[in-house]
């Protein structure tokens, strides 16, 4: 198992975190299996390791009732808000006004990022003991979308709810086994298409609503809720793995955690097959304070940092190994244990951060465009099979 | 037409206890299913079926050719496909079988609620396979259910609860219903302001008879299934059931009757979930036992099933009985299911790593479960 998965922040157990753990475990099997890292290939890619720390992190003694709520009434618009950033994910790739049937609108569209869009949404609102199911849709979904860009069927639907039926069907209709009826996965999945559609009526004919400039900043206040909680755990996490950490002769709790993973996938990689770091978000800057200083002594043949702030602290001088007097022209040095190192960000990701004007050695720093709004974008890398693509891509170009 | 049998309609006999059936069998949708020129605005997402036509086909010609109760004749079969076609009989005539649409259903149920109101002796068979959900009714999908160009999108629809409710004014004292379609829901159709289906045929607080039984092919809020081009699993299990595993000694014979049918529907179904390894499960409410059929010969579905894996898959089965035996190779799909006659019989299974372990038994229907202990 030599790949391991370190997760980033506000990362916690239910049943979205599994679904979401089933996809990230197929889709890396599928692109790295027979990919080359210095001369060492993956044979076959079996399940990568999962080191979860998300119950040592951030807890709110008043469940975050600090965070200012906007006065959201004026705006119109209801709904959970978590919601709110799909809606306006789909809000902002729409040049017309939303409408009534925002998902169907977007399919035609662009039937991919409508696929991913319901992919996110699925996994996100997962319901408990269909984590599998779950994420067998969202497979088979982008896989489809991926080989039918723009499906014959999609043209003549007007209705959120015949998209997904159809989708389904279109991703279900192969195999020996039929049913003479629905399944649970598109019932959880119509559910969660429900509460975007009624958030959508609400929005829509809104100032959120409207075209132009006023409207966008409109629609980060209207979506500024799930940012302000986005940010409260951010800084929370962030906090406690450093004021937690220890050092390498004490490691606290959270890098032991981690570490246990690192030894985990080592002892479980075959002789020649190269070992892989991937860091999202906080997970990148964790993974790079235990490989520069806490376990030095591991060789990492490639090192992916995803949505991550490695820079960012590195400019603060926040890890054990950081050393104050690297100052410009200079950069920091990438430890010599990280043999390759594969840095990706999102502009509209607001947690992520470039690592090639701070580091000497970056083996690719590039930008990957989630297609998502603000909020959304930092929690979708995983869920989309074209960043596997395009990561395997980079891999392949390696020197 | 929907006269499937007798040939001439002249020759159907109501004066007399008879059995009429009323079958219908589902598999194409006009509005339902990727492509269609005018999708349904809800539970489009159904897919066309290729296992409840074949399901439909086969209890006619069980009806048709196999059916057998001396007090209760085979007295007429309407049946509707979709999609529709042209059958032959047993007797070579051909058939122009409907397509089993709303208003199709309706007019067939029409001759063969009238059939079944002369003659109180008389059995009420009635078998629908398609799509089925439930919301507060189990509700039955005909081949145009959910057309777009109707105000009412629920106008095409049966109300499976309803119609067994509304049957109840009719006279013949003996109704079975054969649901087999999915009792799951979908969230579409509980977002609906008024679903609502047709009843056929309504009945009072007065009416009654002596059984009215539905025995449906899936436990509530479950789905039904079927192999792709075969039969459903429930029909599958249904002839098992009716050719011998559910027949119950009755003086010298052995007959089939409706309690026996009930349990033994069960038992089959819970072994067909075994052997397909799908959550099978089936609604067959314990009844009062009136014979529905005598079968040529009664029949013991057994099952032979090995802990653990690397057991099951070296099992060499032999099932001796009467001088004769029925074999399954190593290799063969486990757990592994055959029919044998009630009465003594031994039952062997060897393997290359595990000791041989056999047993002496007395099989009696429907079905006898044997788990080599280790």
């Amino acid at each position: 198992m030599p790949i391991v998965f370190v997760h980033g922040v506000n990362t916690r157990a239910n049943a979205g975190y599994r679904a979401g753990l089933e996809v990230k475990k197929a889709l890396f099997k599928k692109h790295l299996a027979g990919a080359t890292v210095g001369g060492r290939t993956f044979a076959q890619v079996p399940d990568p390791v999962f080191p979860y720390w998300g119950d040592l992190a951030t807890t709110f003694a008043w469940n975050m009732a600090s965070l200012p709520h906007g006065d959201m009434q004026s705006l119109g618009g209801g709904g959970d808000a978590d919601i709110r950033p799909f809606l306006a994910t789909v809000r902002d790739a729409l040049s017309d006004e939303l409408g009534n049937e925002p998902l169907i609108a977007l399919a035609q569209r662009d039937f991919g990022q409508a696929v991913e869009v319901i992919s996110s949404l699925a996994l996100e609102q997962a319901a408990e003991n269909l984590e599998k199911e779950v994420a067998d849709f969202v497979l088979a979904a982008q896989a489809y979308a991926a080989a039918e860009p723009t499906p014959a069927w999609l043209g003549n639907l007007t209705t959120d709810d015949q998209l997904l039926g159809s989708l389904n069907l279109a991703i279900t209709q192969q195999g020996g086994i039929q049913a003479q009826g629905l399944g649970d996965v598109i019932n959880a999945i119509k559910t969660a298409a429900n509460k975007l559609k009624t958030a959508a009526t609400g929005l829509v004919g809104s100032a959120a609503d409207k075209a132009g400039d006023f409207a966008s900043s409109k629609l980060l206040g209207w979506t500024r809720d799930g940012l302000n909680a986005n940010l409260g755990r951010f800084f929370g996490d962030i906090f406690i793995y450093f004021n937690g950490r220890g050092d390498n002769t004490a490691p606290g709790a959270i890098p032991q955690r981690v570490l246990a993973g690192y030894d985990e996938a080592m002892a479980g990689a075959a002789a020649n097959e190269p070992f892989v770091v991937v860091g999202h978000s906080l997970g990148g800057v964790i993974s790079y304070d235990l490989l520069s200083h806490f376990r030095a002594d591991i060789e990492v043949d490639l090192f992916v940092s995803v949505g991550s702030q490695v820079a960012h602290f590195e400019e603060i001088k926040l890890y054990r190994n950081s050393n104050p007097s690297v100052q410009p022209p200079a950069k920091a040095h990438t430890p010599d244990n990280i043999k390759r190192w594969i840095n990706v960000y999102d502009d509209v990701d607001i947690f992520s951060y470039a690592c090639a004007d701070v580091f000497d050695r970056v083996d690719f720093d590039v930008r990957y465009d989630t297609r998502t709004y603000l909020i959304k974008s930092h929690s979708e890398y995983f869920k989309q099979e074209r960043f596997y693509e395009r990561l395997r891509a980079r891999i392949d170009e390696l020197p | 037409m929907s006269l499937y049998w007798p040939p001439d309609a002249n020759d159907i006999v109501t004066d007399q206890p008879r059995l009429h059936a009323l079958v219908i069998g589902v598999g194409e949708y006009h509005h339902l299913g990727l492509g269609v020129a005018k999708p349904a605005t809800f539970l489009n997402g159904l897919a066309p079926l290729t296992i409840t036509a074949p399901a439909a086909r086969r209890v006619a010609r069980w009806l048709e050719e196999d059916y057998e109760n001396p007090n209760r004749k085979l007295g007429s079969i309407e049946l509707l496909l979709s999609p529709a076609e042209k059958l032959v009989r047993s007797d070579g005539g051909s058939v122009d079988v409907e397509d089993a649409t709303m208003a199709n259903i309706e007019e067939a149920f029409k001759r063969w609620y009238a059939r079944c109101d002369q003659n109180t002796d008389t059995i009420a068979f009635l078998y629908f396979a398609g799509h089925g959900i439930s919301t507060v009714s189990q509700f039955l999908l005909p081949s145009d259910f959910g057309n777009p160009d109707e105000p009412n999108e629920w106008e095409n629809c049966i109300d499976a609860t309803g119609l067994q409710a509304g049957m109840l004014k009719c006279a013949a004292d003996t109704q079975l219903f054969f649901f087999d379609a999915c009792r799951d829901t979908d969230v579409s159709a509980l977002t609906q302001n008024n679903p609502q289906g047709k009843h056929l045929v309504s009945s009072s607080l007065s009416d009654s008879v002596d059984l009215s039984v539905a025995f449906k092919a899936a436990s509530e809020g479950r789905k039904a299934y079927g192999r792709d081009g075969e039969e459903t699993f429930f029909c599958k299990a249904l002839m098992m059931c009716l050719n011998g595993v559910a027949a119950r000694k009755s003086g010298p014979e052995w007959k089939v009757d409706t309690a026996v049918l009930a349990s033994a529907m069960a038992s089959v179904v819970d072994i067909l979930g075994k052997i397909e390894n799908l959550p099978l499960s089936c609604d067959c409410p314990a009844i009062k036992p009136v014979v529905l059929h005598v079968p040529k010969e009664p029949k013991v579905l057994v099952k032979v099933d090995c802990e653990p894996d690397q057991r099951n898959n070296e099992a060499d089965i032999v099932l001796s009985q009467n001088g004769a035996s029925v074999t399954s190779q190593p290799g063969e799909t486990r757990p592994w299911m055959t029919q044998l006659s009630p009465g003594d019989a031994h039952l062997e299974v060897s393997f290359q790593s595990f000791d041989t372990r056999f047993i002496d038994d007395t099989l009696f229907p429907p079905t006898y479960e044997w788990d080599p202990p280790v």
